[in-house]
């Protein structure tokens, strides 16, 4: 604990706006460095936008085995485990399809408005078509499919990140990663501070709904913030796996609090592929959400705290 | 593809017979991992950080508890996740404002 206020900082790293916050102000360079080296290594390890990331060369050299590195290899099986544990509504094999959609360039780079495409409803290839051999440090990927980490790679660096910082700092931080959040090291008082929006670029203001997590981390995945237009049809990122499409659901941005952020990133990437399912869905696994649905109302579930007023 | 929905058997059986033999694995794995990663600090952290994730969402009441601030920064009205298993934290009594936001990507 600190009774100092913690110092941030802010850039942009793996195509989103990134924010560190440190209990301890004079560590914060320190914990800066560290936060930066993690996410350099990641988006030369899955960073499907890149040419010469370790992804893209997975994904061209489809049908044969690939060796990579551990790194690229414990996101993937981060990835795969998503997969698993949401019976598949988390698929990293929807890297085609989010090409098809017209999603094939960094966020930041892809125009909002476009010529009309053609979209055909298909399932993706499916998590159980990828091969991944850990202790050999290799992965194989039949013909035709490709990876997208999207889903998870990003909270997977939250976590790596503000572990990495913390060790760094030795200090309480905080990271950030388009608002998929990380916590590692002692808490500021009365916890983290986060509040819970659907735009993570949103003003912090002591207005809006606030929570407080000690540890771990808190997620939130949104259809209302990457969106783009081709013709007449709105598109966004999150595919439904099913369909190979984006999702059309009753929610449209889901939040999360869980042990890691890449367990709230991926319970919320579930609870909107899962529509109607996701309640039950969280209940179940215990997971403290607020679902936004179509029209903008809220619904608490698992333990998620009412509003305070 | 082995997919199935939410309030699906199939879901629920996946969950617990990954649960019940979690720790046993993660420690299997992470001797396997030391071994095969062998040094690269950010992968030596991307193994450890990958045993910490390993605790599958809600199944061994690890959940993380969040608790409501009020926009004074009162707590009086804050709740915690009270899972079989999980400890609730204690209330928020500071009264600071947010320090970040968790919103869609942009």
């Amino acid at each position: 604990m600190t009774e100092t206020e913690p110092a941030a900082a802010e850039g942009r790293a793996l195509g989103c706006g990134t924010r560190l916050v440190v209990t301890l102000p004079d560590r914060l360079d320190a914990a800066r460095g560290a936060m930066d080296d993690v996410l350099r290594r990641i988006d030369e390890a899955c960073s499907r936008f890149r040419a010469d990331s370790e992804i893209s060369a997975l994904n061209s050299a489809a049908g044969k085995v690939v060796r990579i590195s551990p790194l690229l290899a414990a996101a993937l099986e981060v990835a795969l485990r998503a997969a698993r544990v949401t019976g598949g509504a988390v698929d990293p094999t929807v890297g085609s399809a989010l090409r098809v959609t017209g999603y094939d360039r960094d966020y930041d780079t892809l125009p909002a408005i476009g010529e009309p495409i053609r979209l055909l409803v298909r399932p993706v290839p499916g998590w159980r078509t990828v091969q991944l051999d850990r202790v050999a440090g290799t992965a194989w990927l039949p013909e035709g499919v490709e990876l997208d980490l999207g889903a998870t790679a990003k909270a997977f660096a939250a976590d790596l990140a503000a572990l990495s910082a913390a060790r760094a700092a030795g200090a309480g931080v905080l990271v950030s990663l388009g608002g998929d959040i990380s916590v590692s090291g002692a808490p500021p008082e009365g916890g983290w501070r986060i509040q819970v929006g659907e735009d993570s670029s949103a003003p912090i203001s002591d207005q809006e709904e606030t929570v407080a997590i000690q540890e771990g981390g808190l997620a939130t995945s949104s259809t209302t913030v990457r969106r783009w237009r081709r013709g007449a049809v709105e598109l966004h990122h999150l595919i439904n796996p099913e369909t190979g499409l984006p999702v059309d659901g009753p929610w449209r941005t889901a939040t999360v609090a869980a042990a890691s952020c890449v367990d709230a990133n991926t319970a919320t990437t579930a609870a909107i592929v899962l529509g109607e399912g996701a309640v039950a869905w969280l209940e179940a696994m215990a997971l403290p959400a607020r679902l936004v649905d179509r029209d903008g109302a809220v619904s608490r579930v698992a333990g998620w705290p009412g509003r305070a007023t | 593809m082995g997919r199935s929905r939410a309030a699906e058997p199939a879901l629920m059986e996946t969950a617990v017979t990954f649960s019940s033999n979690v720790r046993g694995r993660a420690l299997r794995r992470l001797r396997r991992l030391t071994l095969a990663v062998a040094g690269g600090s950010i992968a030596a952290l991307a193994t450890a950080a990958y045993v910490a994730a390993i605790t599958i969402p809600g199944s061994t009441g690890a959940t993380r508890s969040v608790a409501a601030v009020s926009s004074t920064g009162d707590t009086s009205s804050s709740s915690t996740t009270t899972t079989p298993s999980a400890t609730p934290t204690p209330a928020p009594t500071a009264s600071s404002k947010p320090v970040a936001v968790s919103g869609g990507s942009r």
